[in-house]
């Protein structure tokens, strides 16, 4: 049981990989300008080009400052809000409870003699 | 006959025999340097240090790049081992349970002070004075409050704080002299000079403040772990944290098993790889194999992909860290050992 409960940690911890939180870069990586994405609240808009100032380290410090081309996912005008979900991570926590709370059951149980 | 030859590790035999050969032929000059246990782990700390030290110097993005999608695993396995599994603390059933909970929920996007919160059960199950428990909470508490008011700042501290975090574990690992010390001071000194720029100059010349293989740069790097600082001491502690997290792997790794070990003498790596299959089971054992492995294959497609994955995967690790280094200390017992070898 013990082992279980290790087993547990690391594989709900592998479900984490699905919910890597989007930012406004992240959304448009491997994306064209105007093609769809998602903002960081998980609004629909579009990938566009905006530049950004950025330090560049290449040569070591100090660093020289350099305009950078994103490509950013900016929100559409016609977005609509979405009705707001729970906090994934409380959906982890409750279940990990009710696992750990049916693992402590079945420990319970008296055992065949 | 295939799959009993692998259950007894025979794959590793041509390994051992390689090893044995080389310690007979190199025993007249190295036996000094072998035969005692803490001198043994003397020499390898400051070796492991010295070599964190130069491949920060000669390829510090390379150290940043590899080092997770490569050690971080295995050093989240060894994490495991000698904090929970060693010391038997995932047989204390509830307190474990709640723990683990509130480190999966971290896993799952949960704030700091979620995982801050696994120290409470484990404070609470501890066998120990009122007045240290009470400390303990008090630490949790300060802690807590700082998380609270400023998550991100508490977490940017914390990723560059852990990092001590398994010096201190390793430190307590077994009784310590002066020679072991020698490690910790050469740690102190690496991430000093390499925050006060000592390092610049090596790193200029050797080309490394550019390593465009590695799918990242400084500029991302000094965003992500030094934001809001001025921009030369920014760099100064991305190329600091690099090292300090590249000892880290090597205390995990290297350093603390071979100071949790029951035998002070080495032993081969099939006797090795099949504690650890005791220690752990071995479908938990496959399976930590498995992910090292998917990490490993996807960093040689994406590498900064498969280095931001692991991260995500690893955010737990230095709350464990915290709460059982906690119930370690508050039972007076030392990390990595099994209660009957640490009394």
């Amino acid at each position: 049981m013990p082992r279980l409960l290790l087993l547990l940690v690391l594989s709900t911890g592998g479900l984490a990989f699905a919910d890597i939180a989007p930012d406004n870069l992240a959304g448009c990586r491997g994306k064209s300008a105007g093609a769809a994405c998602r903002t960081d609240d998980g609004q629909p808009g579009v990938c566009t080009k905006t530049m950004v100032s950025r330090p560049d380290y290449s040569e070591g410090p100090p660093p020289k400052y350099r305009q950078v081309e994103y490509l950013l996912c900016a929100g559409t005008s016609t977005a609509t809000a979405r009705a707001p979900s729970p906090a994934p991570w409380a959906t982890g926590l409750f279940l990990t409870l009710l696992a750990g709370l049916g693992a402590l059951f079945v420990l319970r149980r008296p055992r065949p003699t | 006959m295939r799959l009993a030859s692998l259950a007894r590790l025979d794959f590793l035999a041509p390994l051992d025999a390689v090893r044995s050969a080389l310690y007979r032929a190199l025993a007249p000059w190295l036996r000094g340097l072998y035969a005692d246990r803490p001198r043994r782990v003397a020499w390898m700390g400051a070796l492991s240090v010295g070599t964190s030290f130069a491949l920060v110097l000669a390829a510090p993005l390379w150290v940043l790049a590899l080092g997770p999608v490569l050690l971080g695993v295995p050093h989240l396995v060894a994490d495991l081992r000698y904090l929970v599994v060693k010391p038997g603390l995932h047989r204390h059933f509830v307190p474990a349970s709640l723990a683990a909970a509130c480190l999966v929920a971290v896993g799952f996007g949960a704030p700091s002070v979620v995982g801050l919160f696994a120290m409470v059960p484990a404070v609470l199950a501890a066998r120990a004075d009122g007045w240290k428990k009470g400390l303990a909470l008090g630490v949790w508490l300060v802690l807590s409050v700082c998380a609270w008011r400023d998550e991100y700042a508490f977490l940017l501290a914390f990723l560059h704080a852990h990092n001590l975090l398994a010096l201190a574990l390793w430190w307590r690992v077994r009784p310590r002299d002066g020679r072991a010390a020698v490690t910790v001071l050469l740690v102190l000194a690496g991430a000093a000079a390499l925050l006060f720029g000592l390092g610049d100059g090596v790193i200029a010349a050797l080309g490394g403040f550019s390593s465009p293989g590695t799918g990242t740069d400084f500029t991302e790097l000094v965003a992500s772990i030094a934001p809001d600082v001025e921009p030369t001491l920014a760099l100064h502690l991305v190329l600091s944290f690099a090292f300090l997290q590249s000892v880290h792997y090597a205390l995990w790794v290297r350093l603390i098993p071979e100071d949790a070990r029951e035998r002070p003498a080495p032993r081969t790596f099939r006797a090795s790889l099949q504690a650890l299959a005791q220690d752990f089971g071995r479908p938990l054992l496959a399976l930590a194999c498995l992910v090292a492995l998917g990490i490993a294959v996807w960093g040689a497609f994406d590498l900064p992909g498969a280095r931001w994955g692991y991260l995500r995967l690893a955010t737990f690790h230095g709350y464990l860290e915290l709460a059982a280094g906690a119930w370690l200390w508050l039972e007076g017992r030392r990390p990595a050992l099994r209660p009957e070898v640490a009394r």
